[in-house]
């Protein structure tokens, strides 16, 4: 009865589409009505909701790669750190829109970006048990990589993990505190191995070990990997999820600024973000975000974004005038190649005088580095390589170590930032009095990448549960620096 | 391709194992029952274990890690034994004598780095691991760093660019065989 009122109507017969199925009978065509009449119910539906207020459609035609309108968490910096904390967010939201996360990065290209400049290794030889927790899991997550970010119909995971391990060279007068560390790491969990320079002797006959006193080998979850297949993996995850990525620079906020007496009787200047202002690339253009929640995971442009907010610039005995103690420090890292150096045994050797390098590859590839003094670092402004730095401090100490490096050619080099904490150079995650709403997840100090997984949950732990669930990261909080109080790696090097 | 199931050991016990001081193998008998005669000495302990074809992963390796006189572990064909799990084997550092990988497609050179910790190691088996570029390169790597260790399975030439085969653009073949040892 209801297919001859409908097929006497021109409109509505138009709408069955010439179906060639097998079973034509009635009933078939029926269900193919109603299934068509349905689906242009549910667009016409959705085109209503689009066109009312609080959505995200807009008439006009707009610049194309604008965010949205509206976020519940902006994520400040798309480097492995931010796009981590999407990740955990989004895992641990479990509905579908359940929170609307964007990560804002101003650079399309990551040409300056720490994490795809890292030489990427991982270790969990540290002295603070935070630092040992943080990459325990970090590596934890790596084994079992494609459990979390495997996207279906895409390739699985491959990070290149190579389990060569980290060498630590301890001199007469480190030591003691090398013994000291090892217990540490061993009771939080970490697989590491003391030898002593005999041992060493015979299990890297390669190596020249005058003047070492003590060996400390990691025996599992240490090594490196590719750090850009790690960013891709949790940005394709993420946005997989539903998390919005948005190329754009921050270039302010907009706040509410309320004001708060502390118990001194001073009177501080509380600024809550209401809106981040996102500029398009080589334009005027911005965007204001209307969030709840401000993540700052800009790693080397931390501070930049944190003084956008007034820290650090008010006056200089009260919590304003303290900045974020993150800036930009640069460092080189040297390709080599030396057909006669050591073979598929070379761990990630770093030795007391500061001098580091790993294999690369099979071909007799080598990458070497060293950190500069404090007094010698050298220009941020650039990303350029000094290469008389290799010749005249790098060199000769990678040489003493390894004879064979004696003859050798530089292939290549590069140079990247380290989010450096001049405070202690450890990381800062957790709020600051002053924006009670923006999460900090910065001054990593070169150990971001190997830390990023964890600290991606902790950061989403805090702004959804609002503590720490999996690691205790209180030791590494902000108020630190305010209080002056700083927890430091007590490292060999 | 669904991603491999972590967490849950997928064997449900060992298949094939020899306790020391004895010479026959534990194994189930034909109705899938294994004998209880090992409960009666509880404290021998394992020395080799027989893996092949299993779905061991490195959380299985839970199972054994105990077995600190462990000397022979065989795991050909088993599809997921990946670098983790060779690099968990360092703790039969001291005793493994023996280790057969062949077939285990999971395996690259970032994993086989890792049995730099089996000094002790006497035979390995590296044949039909289909993730390594260049078997006959890894073989000399690998006799270079295992100092007593005889390593099985791969030929010399085998990850060598043929000179016969590309006769036409003999320039075009310099090239490319120096670039097939860097992209190693």
């Amino acid at each position: 009865m209801w297919r001859k009122l409908f097929t006497s109507v021109p409109a509505f017969r138009a709408l069955k589409a010439p179906c060639r199925s097998f079973s034509s009978s009635s009933r078939g065509a029926e269900k193919d009505f109603f299934k068509d009449l349905d689906t242009h119910l549910r667009a016409f539906r959705d085109k209503a909701a689009a066109a009312m207020p609080g959505s995200d459609w807009s008439p006009i035609e707009l610049t194309p790669g604008l965010p949205p309108e509206r976020a519940d968490v902006v994520i400040v910096g798309g480097g492995v750190v931010g796009w981590s904390i999407a990740y955990w967010l989004k895992m641990k939201a479990r509905v579908r829109d359940g929170l609307r996360v964007l990560v804002v990065e101003k650079d399309p290209t990551y040409s300056q970006a720490s994490t795809v400049l890292s030489c990427g290794g991982i270790r969990q030889q540290f002295s603070l048990k935070e630092n040992i927790l943080l990459s325990l899991f970090s590596a934890h997550f790596m084994k079992n990589i494609n459990n979390h970010l495997w996207v279906v119909n895409e390739d699985p995971v491959d990070l290149q993990f190579n389990h060569s391990g980290y060498l630590f060279l301890a001199s007469e007068k480190s030591a003691h505190i090398m013994e000291e560390n090892y217990r540490t790491q061993r009771y939080v969990g970490a697989k590491v191995a003391l030898l002593s320079p005999s041992q060493l002797k015979e299990r890297f006959p390669w190596m020249n070990t005058e003047g070492v006193a003590l060996a400390s080998l990691g025996l599992e979850n240490e090594g490196w990997f590719d750090p850009w297949s790690l960013l891709n993996a949790l940005r394709r995850k993420a946005v997989s999820m539903g998390v919005y990525q948005c190329f754009g620079e921050v270039t302010g906020f907009k706040c509410a600024a309320n004001l708060a007496e502390t118990t001194d009787g001073e009177v501080l200047n509380v600024q809550r973000i209401k809106y981040v202002h996102v500029r398009m690339p080589n334009s005027l253009e911005y965007q204001p975000v209307e969030c709840a929640v401000v993540v700052n995971a800009a790693g080397a442009n931390s501070g930049k974004i944190a003084s956008m907010l007034g820290i650090g610039l008010g006056p200089k005995e009260s919590v304003s005038g303290v900045p974020l103690p993150v800036e930009p420090r640069k460092r080189f890292v040297y390709v080599v190649h030396c057909p006669d150096g050591p073979g598929l045994d070379t761990p990630f050797l770093i030795d007391y005088s500061g001098v580091y390098c790993r294999r690369e590859g099979l071909g007799g590839n080598y990458i070497t580095g060293m950190s500069p003094e404090e007094t010698e670092e050298p220009d941020i402004s650039n990303l350029d390589v000094d290469h008389e730095f290799f010749q005249e401090k790098v060199w000769h100490r990678l040489a003493h170590r390894i004879p064979a490096f004696e003859q050798l050619k530089v292939s290549s080099a590069w140079a990247g930032f380290y989010d450096y904490n001049t405070f202690d150079q450890n990381g800062i995650i957790g709020l600051h009095p002053l924006v009670p709403n923006m999460y900090f997840a910065t001054g990593f100090s070169g150990h971001g990448l190997q830390q990023s997984p964890a600290v991606g949950l902790a950061v989403a732990e805090l702004i959804l549960d609002g503590g720490y669930k999996t690691i205790d990261l209180s030791a590494f909080d902000l108020k630190r620096i305010l209080l002056q109080e700083p927890i430091q790696e007590s490292n060999i090097v | 391709m669904p991603p491999p199931q972590a967490g849950v050991p997928r064997t449900t016990g060992m298949q094939l194992q020899r306790f020391a001081g004895q010479s026959e193998w534990l194994r189930p008998d034909s109705r899938g029952r294994f004998s209880y005669d090992f409960m009666s000495t509880p404290d021998t302990q394992i020395e080799e274990v027989d893996l092949s074809g299993t779905l061991i992963n490195h959380n299985g390796l839970e199972n054994l890690v105990n077995q600190n006189k462990l000397q022979t572990l065989s795991l050909p064909g088993c599809p997921e034994v990946d670098d983790w799990f060779l690099a968990r084997l360092h703790v039969f550092g001291e005793s493994l004598l023996e280790l057969d990988l062949s077939h285990c497609s999971r395996i690259t050179v970032g994993g086989l780095t890792a049995l730099q910790n089996l000094r002790k190691l006497k035979r390995l088996d590296i044949s039909g691991l289909p993730q390594l570029q260049n078997p006959g390169l890894v073989w000399i790597l690998l006799e270079e760093i295992l100092p007593h260790c005889r390593v099985t399975g791969a030929e010399y030439e085998q990850g060598l660019i043929q000179p016969d085969s590309q006769e036409q653009t003999e320039d075009h073949h310099e090239a490319s065989t120096h670039t097939g040892l860097r992209h190693l």
